[in-house]
């Protein structure tokens, strides 16, 4: 019994377990320090629907064996491209969303072929790799969005009449139009129905092609590339397809976003969005070559309850806004402790 | 031997690249030769000894050590206490220096063994655990120093009471080293005493590589089963180079901020590790080979770029911003090229040996 | 016996590093000085100040003072090394005088009176703490700014 105890404990592992606990701490506590809990639930629904699909573009190439994907900015900036044509274009309300995902879709795509194949020469070293891919191409396109001919008098800097802003508002655009989607209010509990609905649909195609022969064909490769090369896979077909895949869902996820928050945020943006990411699902679970939809759920919702609750009850506790670096030690120490996890190294090989 | 250059060309690609960068930029600038000079003696004097700090771990085989930002935040909490017990001049230099060996040990043993545990992905490792050590720094400096942590000057605790303040001024420690003895060489100041701190460490460097532990790091770095064969504790040997690098890097820091003369309690040691590393590879380091003569190729042709770029992004687009985003843009192209350029020759070694084993079945 | 040996050189090493670092705080001490021309009375006779007195640290001139005037210099060490260069009355040749005065430790600024100085009062007659004005600090909070390692824009 005790033994069994031990194994739940040990499958679950201890950092999660402590995160856990101390989210359940902060929900307790949440009510004496006179925070308003569904104040609090509408905040973590709402972060929740904004970072899930970013979360979930982890899966495929954890799937695939090519490691957590620290490349997320290249799939974020082809989402941005996206955004910015279709307003650039004109569109507005519900079907700038349509366009933005519509134009994001062939850049994610040539971007996701070109990153897939990089990784493809590089095998065993792609978390480093993705890392500094992100940061250049983030970098690259800081100068792009000062020199891309965008006009639209909503983007560009007004004086100067070229060069796009830092913060972009999607009033008129797109902003809210998934969470005002079927919105369900109680009280002060708003619940962004449209936006998780999007996620569920987006998971469940993941979970559906997972289960096709492509999709077990991808975690046969992350498990055991030379069995899965032997059993007649194209290998490097299939990983390249996984990070296709991982790009596009990250550009979707990025509008996802953007449409929750209200602004498109360009330049450096990009530069810290893939770790909160890359920590959220290693909260809800996963591992360096392990992942499921699952574990996407629990980790943001794990993740995001921390970023929410903490300022609001630590603040009313000890006056001391302690939350900032509670998340960076949080986030960062998970990912620390999947990297250094032995046992994890070869799944099954 | 013939000279092959197309080998040669191959070789060093990307010094020669940032040649010409630079060769392009530079009279675009329109900046003086003398100014050029200068900017690049206090760059080297400022960066070198970080740069070298980073060489050990590369001969120990365990890549580049993005882990070096923990010796660069154990040097600024070493100069905050000796801001605040107002101990300046060069006694205060060398005191922080002794005050940063103890945490840089520690921090080194922490990032040494959390590498052993993740052998083959040490790179991405070092890298998180700077992250990741720097939210604790700021838990230490923001919130334990004051309360827990007798600090005795308001002067550098923000105005709440506890926590140090955005910026500590190093006013009475700057450039005590620099000015020591400070000889003008056709306009342009040398400042002898750390140059000869940086030859120092060099010959340091050199003759360690020379001990029975560089021997060992250096057959570690090669072959770690083979190593381990010969009777040589591979995991000690490689916190050990872990360790020297942090507290190298813990030195440097402190010599780079005695340069500037204050410390940006939040912000110094962000980027430091990013752009030593940068300026490593400009020289033609590699991922598993860098020399002393790397290091310095690396801070002239990297600074030199640094600081033209902006200027002659400047004057070629008309936008000030450009050229940031220019040199940010280089500096992060050249990580990524020179992993990529690593990765991709493991890998392929790695597939080699795979095909032979194939062959002899 | 090798291993007692390493223990041995380990514990040495250690030793000297903390005793170097007591000499570095003892040498090292800084002190902010400030010097008062300024008339006071020793064993009950009142003397006035020099017309003119020239502070020299290291052979630098940091204070020039009137009477009445205060300057300020800074020192590193537990003896402050002062030369001053004394004009007595206008038209007087000037003297110079050499001091090695000794600094209370706990004192980050040294106030020293020079007509105390000059006319061999007692020690803590003539040197008492600087204790700055109640600060006007401004009362908002500084706003510190932290993320992850806020990736770019290199500083400098």
């Amino acid at each position: 019994m005790q033994d069994r105890l031990k194994n739940i404990i040990r499958d679950f592992g201890v950092p999660r377990l402590i995160i856990l606990c101390f989210l359940l701490l902060l929900f307790i506590l949440a009510p004496f320090v006179g925070a308003d809990l569904p104040t609090q639930f509408t905040n973590l629904f709402n972060r929740f629907s904004w970072n899930a699909v970013l979360v979930l573009a982890m899966v495929p190439m954890i799937h695939s064996g090519c490691g957590l994907n620290f490349g997320l900015p290249f799939g974020i900036i082809a989402g941005l491209l996206g955004g910015t044509i279709s307003i650039e274009l004109g569109f507005t309300g519900a079907m700038s969303f349509v366009m933005a995902i519509a134009f994001a879709t062939p850049f994610a795509i040539i971007f996701g072929f070109l990153y897939g194949v990089l990784l493809n020469h590089i095998k065993g070293g792609e978390m480093m790799v993705a890392t500094y891919v992100g940061f250049s191409a983030v970098s690259f396109m800081c100068m792009m969005w000062l020199l891309l001919p965008y006009h639209s008098p909503t983007m560009v800097w007004g004086y100067e009449g070229k060069g796009l802003r830092t913060t972009i508002s999607l009033e008129g655009f797109y902003d809210k139009v998934l969470s005002r989607f079927l919105e369900i209010r109680i009280g002060n509990l708003v619940f962004p129905t449209g936006a998780i609905l999007f996620f569920v649909l987006l998971s469940f195609l993941m979970w559906c092609f997972l289960k096709t022969k492509t999709g077990t064909a991808m975690t046969a490769v992350g498990s055991n590339p030379i069995f899965a090369k032997a059993s007649g896979v194209n290998v490097d077909k299939i990983r390249t397809l996984s990070v296709i895949m991982s790009t596009w869902l990250a550009a979707i996820g990025i509008l996802i976003y953007e449409q929750g928050f209200g602004f498109i945020q360009l330049y450096m943006a990009p530069f810290n969005m893939a770790l909160p990411a890359v920590s959220a699902i290693l909260i809800g679970g996963a591992t360096v070559n392990k992942a499921s939809i699952a574990n996407v759920v629990i980790g943001t919702l794990l993740f995001q309850g921390i970023v929410t609750m903490t300022p609001t009850v630590m603040n009313s506790m000890i006056h001391m806004d302690m939350s900032e670096v509670i998340r960076i030690i949080v986030s960062n120490g998970m990912i620390l402790y999947a990297l250094t996890r032995k046992n994890d190294d070869r799944r099954g090989a | 031997m013939k000279f092959n250059l197309k080998k040669f060309l191959a070789d060093n690609s990307v010094p020669i690249m940032f040649i010409i960068i630079c060769i392009i930029c530079i009279p675009l600038s329109g900046f003086s030769t003398s100014y050029l000079l200068n900017e690049i003696v206090t760059r080297i004097v400022r960066n070198a000894f970080l740069i070298l700090s980073l060489l050990i771990p590369i001969m120990a085989g365990m890549g580049l050590n993005f882990g070096m930002t923990l010796g660069a935040m154990a040097g600024e909490i070493a100069l905050i206490f000796t801001s605040d017990w107002q101990i300046w001049g060069i006694p205060g230099v060398v005191l922080a220096m002794i005050l940063s060996i103890p945490i840089s040990i520690l921090l080194g043993t922490l990032c040494g063994n959390l590498l052993n545990k993740s052998r083959g992905r040490e790179m991405i490792t070092s890298y998180i655990i700077s992250f990741f050590i720097n939210g604790i720094y700021q838990l230490v400096v923001l919130y334990m120093m004051g309360p827990i942590i007798p600090i005795i000057h308001q002067s550098i605790k923000l105005p709440r009471g506890y926590g140090i303040r955005n910026t500590v001024s190093l006013l009475n420690l700057r450039q005590s080293i620099d000015n020591l003895i400070s000889i003008n060489i056709l306009g342009v100041k040398v400042p002898v005493v750390s140059f000869l701190i940086i030859i120092a460490l060099c010959l340091f460097i050199v003759w360690f590589t020379k001990t029975k532990l560089g021997q060992d790091m250096r057959a570690v770095g090669q072959n770690m089963e083979v190593a381990r064969a010969a009777g040589i504790n591979v995991e000690r040997t490689r916190v050990l180079s872990i360790i020297m690098s942090t507290v190298l890097a813990g030195f440097g820091m402190i010599l780079y901020l005695q340069n500037m003369g204050n410390i940006a309690t939040y912000s110094s040691h962000s980027q430091i590790g990013m752009f030593c590393i940068a300026a490593l590879l400009v020289g033609g380091a590699t991922v598993d080979k860098a020399s002393i003569g790397n290091v310095f190729l690396g801070v002239i042709l990297f600074h030199l770029m640094f600081i033209v770029a902006p200027k002659a992004g400047t004057v070629i687009t008309g936008d000030s911003m450009i050229g940031e985003y220019f040199r940010v843009f280089i500096s992060y192209g050249v990580i990524t090229l020179a992993l990529v350029m690593y990765e991709a020759k493991k890998h392929k070694k790695k597939k080699m040996a795979e095909g032979d084993d194939n062959e002899k079945q | 016996m090798k291993n007692n040996k390493h223990i041995l050189y380990k514990i040495i090493v250690v030793v000297v590093l903390v005793a170097i670092c007591f000499i570095m705080i003892y040498i090292g001490r800084g002190h902010t000085l400030y010097f008062d021309n300024k008339g006071m009375e020793v064993n009950g006779t009142y003397y006035n100040p020099p017309y003119r007195v020239k502070v020299l640290i290291k052979g630098k001139e940091v204070a020039n003072l009137k009477d009445g005037d205060r300057g300020m210099g800074i020192w590193i060490g537990p003896k402050a090394h002062l030369e001053l260069e004394v004009t007595k009355e206008r038209g007087v040749a000037k003297e110079n005088i050499k001091y090695d005065l000794p600094l209370p430790r706990k004192y980050d600024g040294v106030v020293i009176n020079l007509v105390g100085l000059l006319n061999v009062a007692n020690y803590d007659e003539y040197i008492s703490e600087f204790i700055p004005l109640a600060t006007v600090t401004n009362s908002e909070d500084e706003e510190v700014v932290i993320d992850d390692l806020g990736e770019l824009g290199f500083g400098e």
